[in-house]
Order: structure tokens, then sequence, then C-alpha cells
């Protein structure tokens, strides 16, 4: 659909072309208008040991982000070592994220190893971190240590408003 | 003969102007329709109160065997954003809500209860631990719900359950305890937060109310707070009240009523009892098994395919029918992100406004465009016998569409000329010495009947959303004919 420009008499089929066309703009623009953002935590040498303070972020969204992807990646030289990356609420209020477990756990082989928690699909779990709630994001220990990198990102998509 | 105020006259496809005028309807443009093959049984929408966004919530089932029923949330856009299936094969009877604080709980008698948050996904509700250490929780019921005093309060059956309020200390609304629970005489089928926070519980053994005070301790009324019966009417279904703004409304057999206080102001449904030309005559003996929904404007009660919406500021109630579809069978409301009111029918999410009916998209304009019909009776001396001649009646159908008038059923029209004060789109220019624009005129039509009886039915009508209509009626007669004989055959 494409606008007409309006010369002399206006006929009806061109304003009703041209209302139509701006209704479907808004529409298409209106749901196109959102923004993807990616939470990481990434950390090197991730041991045993290591104080959960260097695994792991903490971040209070600006606005509700819809969680689509947690992401776990593992460099590592020895394979079979597995690590959780966990999203949960700083605080521990399991009620911001349903009362739901929202982790991916991840095995390394030698090489890079890459593990998926996708929640976009419609009809699974589906969950949106909250304006204003704070959210923390962990690398668990290694099953065995130490692990020479893991990252976990976050993808998260906001929506834009019209009200 | 003198004028006929039609004011007061049955109306179909009516509504009221702010400035006392009446109109067709607005138009109904279906911005949404239901999945191939499912049908809306149910929705509402919430507020997001941190982010402002609207989110519809959307039941549907399988048209066909009305089976697995589904939660539908979508965007303010109705981009689906959770499919979440109920995991029974019924067309529920009622669907209620309840929003505190951020959280939402849905209940129905048909599906178990379900909890999430506002702008985030649901999931079926398990119960919290309460914070107090002497309390116990209980499994969530299901039933009809009602969000009062910052709590959920449940209803099934005859037995109440009130949630735990939510505040900056604690408390869930997923949190019952067995000392918040209370029986009422008999069940429940209405609950609703009323006027100054007052619990109204519509029973079959009449209406009960409890004071917001009752909420401000712990164990709800232990604080000497009573209930108060506060109307005697007798409620028999789910979905047959609806609270307007605080004050609570519920079905009765020929129409509904106020029934948060004692009242026996009723406002009847019915038609008038007449021959039709235009429309159907709508009427009931019992309107307590249809659905009555909260309008922003005044109560609506579907009766099949025809939609009772009534504006109490105007005191004016008409019947409403749509042809955009095969159906027009209303389920609940809807709302917009700046507020504006959508009804939720089977076949789809309807906007009122315009003055077409149809789809989004303008060349999406339905076939049948709504006709306002006014019905009434002319009432006459029983010795008149009088004859019809004359039925004089206008609307701004501006070229258009028709003016119709019928008595006792018999139905003439007359399509007025386009008025050439009025913007014509296809013809009028929009160049600096053109034509300015202002609404189309009203224009009266007289069309010609010999109808002779004591029955003077009238009809007047008019085409399209949106149309004027004239608040009056001109219905001549001719000469009187020769009166009835008497008992005596004189």
């Amino acid at each position: 659909m494409a606008l007409t420009p309006f010369t002399g008499t206006v006929t009806q089929a061109a304003l009703r072309n041209n209302f139509d066309d701006k209704t479907t703009t808004l529409t298409n623009n209106a749901v196109a208008g959102q923004s993807d953002h990616v939470v990481s935590v990434t950390r090197l040498a991730l041991a045993i040991a290591d104080d959960i303070s260097l695994r792991c972020v903490d971040f209070t969204p600006a606005d509700d982000y819809e969680l689509r992807v947690l992401r776990l990646t593992l460099e590592d030289g020895t394979a079979g070592r597995t690590v959780t990356a966990t999203v949960t609420v700083t605080d521990g209020d399991t009620t911001f994220l349903l009362d739901k477990t929202v982790s991916v756990t991840g095995t390394t082989i030698i090489g890079t190893a890459h593990a998926n928690l996708d929640l976009r699909t419609t009809t699974g779990d589906r969950l949106r971190l909250l304006k204003g709630v704070p959210y923390r994001l962990t690398i668990g220990a290694p099953s065995a240590g130490p692990v020479t990198r893991a990252q976990a990102s976050l993808v998260l998509r906001s929506r834009r408003r019209t009200g | 003969m003198p004028l006929q105020n039609v004011s007061g006259w049955s109306k179909l496809n009516v509504y009221p102007l702010q400035s006392g005028q009446f109109a067709a309807r607005p138009g109904l443009r279906r911005i949404h329709t239901p999945d191939a093959g499912r049908n809306f049984v149910g929705g509402f929408s919430v507020l997001n109160p941190y982010t402002s966004e609207i989110w519809h919530y959307l039941f549907d089932v399988v048209s066909a065997s009305t089976t697995a029923l589904r939660l539908r949330i979508v965007d303010e856009d109705f981009v689906t954003w959770q499919e979440f299936p109920l995991g029974v094969n019924v067309d529920p009877r009622i669907i209620t809500h309840a929003v505190v604080e951020g959280e939402i709980v849905i209940t129905s008698p048909d599906f178990d209860t379900v909890w999430g948050l506002i702008g985030s996904g649901v999931i079926f509700a398990k119960k919290v631990a309460s914070d107090n250490p002497a309390t116990t929780a209980i499994d969530i019921p299901r039933g009809i719900c009602s969000s009062w005093c910052n709590r959920v309060v449940i209803a099934n059956g005859a037995s109440l359950f009130i949630s735990d309020p939510i505040s900056a200390t604690g408390g869930s609304a997923r949190t019952f305890v067995g000392q918040n629970q209370n029986q009422r005489p008999a069940p429940v089928f209405g609950l609703h937060e009323g006027a100054g926070g007052l619990l109204v519980v519509l029973t079959s053994r009449g209406v009960y109310g409890l004071d917001a005070a009752a909420a401000a301790t712990g164990i709800v009324g232990s604080n000497g707070t009573d209930w108060r019966l506060l109307n005697h009417h007798e409620t028999y279904n789910y979905a047959s009240s609806a609270n307007i703004r605080g004050r609570v409304f519920a079905l009765s057999r020929g129409g509904y009523l106020l029934v948060d206080i004692e009242n026996n102001e009723e406002e009847g449904l019915d038609d008038v009892m007449a021959p039709r030309a235009y429309g159907p005559r709508v009427a009931n003996d019992d309107y307590r098994s249809c659905r009555m929904i909260g309008g922003d404007e005044g109560p609506l009660v579907a009766y099949g395919d025809v939609l009772s919406v009534h504006a109490l500021a105007d005191d004016v109630r008409s019947w409403w029918t749509c042809a955009v579809d095969t159906t027009f069978r209303a389920r609940g409301t809807l709302r917009t992100a700046d507020g504006k009111e959508l009804l939720l029918c089977e076949d789809g999410v309807y906007l009122p406004g315009g003055n077409v009916d149809g789809e989004q998209l303008l060349s999406s304009e339905a076939a049948t465009q709504p006709k306002a019909v006014l019905a009434g009776i002319v009432s006459t001396d029983p010795s008149a016998n009088p004859t019809v001649r004359e039925v004089t009646y206008g609307a701004s159908v501006g070229g258009a569409g028709s003016v119709y008038c019928a008595v006792r059923g018999d139905a003439q029209s007359a399509t007025p000329p386009a008025d050439t004060r009025s913007l014509i789109i296809g013809t009028s220019s929009w160049g600096a010495t053109g034509v300015i624009y202002q609404p189309t005129p009203v224009v009266s039509r007289r069309l010609q009947f010999n109808i002779n009886g004591d029955d003077v039915s009238v009809e007047v009508a008019a085409d399209y959303p949106e149309t004027r209509l004239h608040v009056g009626a001109s219905v001549e007669f001719s000469q009187s004919a020769p009166q009835r004989p008497n008992d005596r055959g004189n």
C-alpha cells in the first residue's frame, strides 16, 4: 500500500487508501519499534573457589525487558567440566521471576562450547525482567576447575510505548 | 397531528450525544480477530502501573468443539506475548481477575487459578507460606475473585477466601489462610469492590456487604466489623452483575437494577411490543441468564447477538446489533493504551468510533451497515379508528443513506439528496475557495401511508453510524374513519 498524492478534487478512494496506508504504517512501526539489549558477565580463569563478586553482575532494568535468551559460552582446554549460569532477583525474592529457575548449564569441550536457554517461544515459559527490580546474572562455580573463560549473557527486549 | 417525541421510544443502534441529541451508534471496527478456528470467550485489559503499557488477556477456545481453553496475553498492538493453555475443554461460565500491587490473579469456577505479574507471564497459582507464623496457608481456591483493600477475595460456592494483603512489610496475594475464610448463607455468584471499598457479595439469598474497615486487621473482621444485608435481590448466575464506578448492578427478570442498596427501580430491557419492520424486537421472559458487563458509561447486557448499551449519565439505553461478521456476541471489554473502551466479542475486538462498520482498514467496510431505529406507539382515542397518511422524519444521512418510517410494520423509505453545504468526498474541492466542512445537516422526508386501525405503532430509522437523528417524528392522520360499532351493532 502506498500514499496517493492529493490533487484537485479528492476522491473517496484516494482518501480511504491514504487512511489505510497510515493505519498500516503505524501498526507496522509499532510492532517493529522494539529494542534489544544485552547484559553479560565474563570471568577468565573461572575457579571453583572464586568469590561470587568475581563472577556476577547486578543490574536494575530501567524499563520492562522481555527475557529472550540466556546464553553461556565456555572456553577451555579440558572437556567435561560443567558450569551453570543463573538469573535471580538480587535479594532472592522469587516472585519477580514467577517462581521459575532461570538457568542454563554448559559443559566444556576442548575449544568453545555454547549453551542456550531460549525463552522466545510464546507457548513456553515467558518472563519479563521488571522495571526497578534488581536482578543478578551469575556464573556458577565449575564442577571441576578452572575454566579458561566463561561468559554468560542475557538478550533482552524492550518495547516501545504508546501510552 | 402532533409531533411525537421519540426520545422515550425503544431504541436500536442509537447513541446519545452530549448535546442531548441522538445519533446512530458509532461505527464498530473489528481491529483484532481470534486465531483461525477459535473464538474468544472472555478477556480484559490491565494497565501496567510501572510502565503505562496495556496488556490484553484474551481467552479463546476451539470454535467447533468448545475445547482447549487458552489464555493469550497480547500487548497493546495485539502481538502475542504468551499462550497459556488452561488444560480444560470448556467455555468458562465467567472469568474474573484481581490486580493487587502489580500482581494479577485470574480465577474461574471452570479452571485452576492463575497468577502472574503485570507485564510478565502467568503460571498456575501455588500457595505462598504466610508471613504470620500463627497462620498456615491453604491451597489457592478456584472460583470468582475481586480485588479488595490490597487483598484478593475468591468465592467458591458459598465460601469466601480472603488473601493476605500486600504491603511494604510483606504479604502475598497467594497466601490464603483458614482464619480468613468466611461462609455466606448461599452460593456466591458475584464479587465486587463497591463504593467506599465496600466488598459486595451477590448470593442466591441476597446481597451482602463488608466494609473496608474489616480488612484493617490481619484476621478480616476480627475488629468487629459486621456483614450487612444490602439488598434482598437473589442472584442465580455468574456474569450477571457488574460494577459501574463503584455501584453494583445485577440482572433481574425484566432487566437490571442497583443492588448495593435496597431498590426496586428496575431498568426494563424489553422493546415495545408492536409489529416491527426494521431490526429485531428484543424481549426476553427472564434476563437473568444473560451476560452483564461493566462498561465505562453504564451496564452492558449481552443477549444472543444483541447488546444493550446504557449511557447512565444521559439516561439513554439502546440495543446494538452489528453485521461485520455472522455473530455479535459480547464477552467483555478491553481498553486501549489511551483508555478507550473496546468491545470484546466472540468473533473479535471492536473499536467503537467513526461512521462505518468494518474491519480495521477502510477498504474493508462491511456490506451491511447498521440502521438506527426508534420504535413506539402513538396513543389515539380508542374510538377514533384513525388512518395514518404521513410520517415525517429527519436524519443527517446526507445523500449516503436513507430515512425510513414504518407504520405497523409497513415500511417506506426515501433517500435525501446530498446537501451541498457539506463536504462530499469525490465531489467537493478542498481549495481555498472551496466548501467549508461542517456536519451534514438533518434533512426530513415525508413518507406516505394508508394504514387504518387502532394500533398506531410507528418506527423511524436512518442509515449509517453516527447519523444524527431527529428527536421528533410527525405522524399525520386523515379525517377520522367511521367509529367502531358498539355492542348493539350500531
